[in-house]
């Protein structure tokens, strides 16, 4: 084994504590900032499709130019109420709260594995938890934000309108972390097995 | 179909040490099993052995696999 093989013999699982503990650090971090900045904030800003402020957008464009109706715009909304900060809060906030989470829970299965035998059923029932918190709180999250937003929508238009964004990779998370569980419940109860071995 | 975890193995330890006049730590030792795992075996809750595992005791007790092993009729 070369010297430096030898003087740090790679722990996968030590990189991966601290690559989360990073993780919720600037989630939280960019997450906090984002809710200091709505709240000192004297402007907030609304996403409308250009299609609800079409004609007036127009206007100065050259013919044949118009601007894409299937395109959002951004709209600023001066000294907005409370109400209107918190629905903007809302249309990011919970996403951010979801993924925050979902690497404290991640992070304490590693540490547990680390520190103790990663093969039981605690680390199953955890993984299920985590995939359960990821599924349910991430289309959780999408509903909410997409129900702020057509608050927010409402209150700079009359026409009120919102996209319920259906991302994939939250279902792509939690099935993978479902297989995995079943995995380790697999190994566990193979080593069981296998103790009464001879 | 697979056979059940249950079995009708019957292991015939203490016999062979007593002929032999060895202890079952001394067969653990000379085996190369931790007593631990000799007590498994020797207490019925071992649900399979190792055929290396089978040579070395039939090597030590000197006898066959028939001699330390049989299975109970229903």
């Amino acid at each position: 084994m070369k010297l430096w093989e030898s003087l740090r013999r790679p722990d996968w699982l030590a990189e991966l504590q601290a690559v989360l503990i990073l993780g919720v650090v600037l989630v939280a971090g960019l997450g906090a900032f984002q809710v200091v900045r709505l709240a000192l904030g004297d402007e907030l800003t609304v996403s409308l499709p250009a299609s609800a402020v079409s004609g007036t957008v127009d206007a100065p464009l050259r013919a044949g130019a118009e601007v894409a109706s299937d395109q959002d715009l951004q709209v600023l909304v001066a000294e907005p109420s409370a109400a209107q900060v918190v629905a903007s809060a809302l249309t990011g906030l919970p996403s951010y709260l979801v993924v925050v989470t979902l690497l404290v829970l991640l992070l304490r299965l590693v540490r547990s594995a680390r520190r103790d035998d990663p093969f039981t059923r605690a680390t199953a029932g955890r993984l299920r938890v985590l995939a359960v918190v990821v599924l349910a709180g991430g289309y959780g999250a999408a509903l909410v934000e997409s129900l702020a937003g057509f608050y927010l929508s409402s209150q700079v238009y009359d026409g009120a309108t919102t996209t319920l964004d259906v991302p994939l990779y939250w279902l792509l998370v939690g099935f993978g972390l479902l297989a995995v569980a079943e995995v380790v419940n697999r190994g566990r109860s193979m080593r069981a097995e296998l103790e009464t071995v001879v | 179909m697979p056979p059940s975890d249950d079995h009708q193995v019957e292991l015939h330890l203490d016999e062979l040490l007593a002929r032999r006049g060895m202890t079952l730590t001394d067969l653990a030792d000379r085996v190369g099993l931790t007593l631990a795992n000799l007590s498994v075996l020797k207490n019925g809750r071992a649900r399979a052995i190792r055929f290396s595992t089978l040579t070395a005791l039939c090597r030590v007790l000197e006898c066959q696999p028939g001699d330390l092993l049989t299975v109970r009729r229903q």
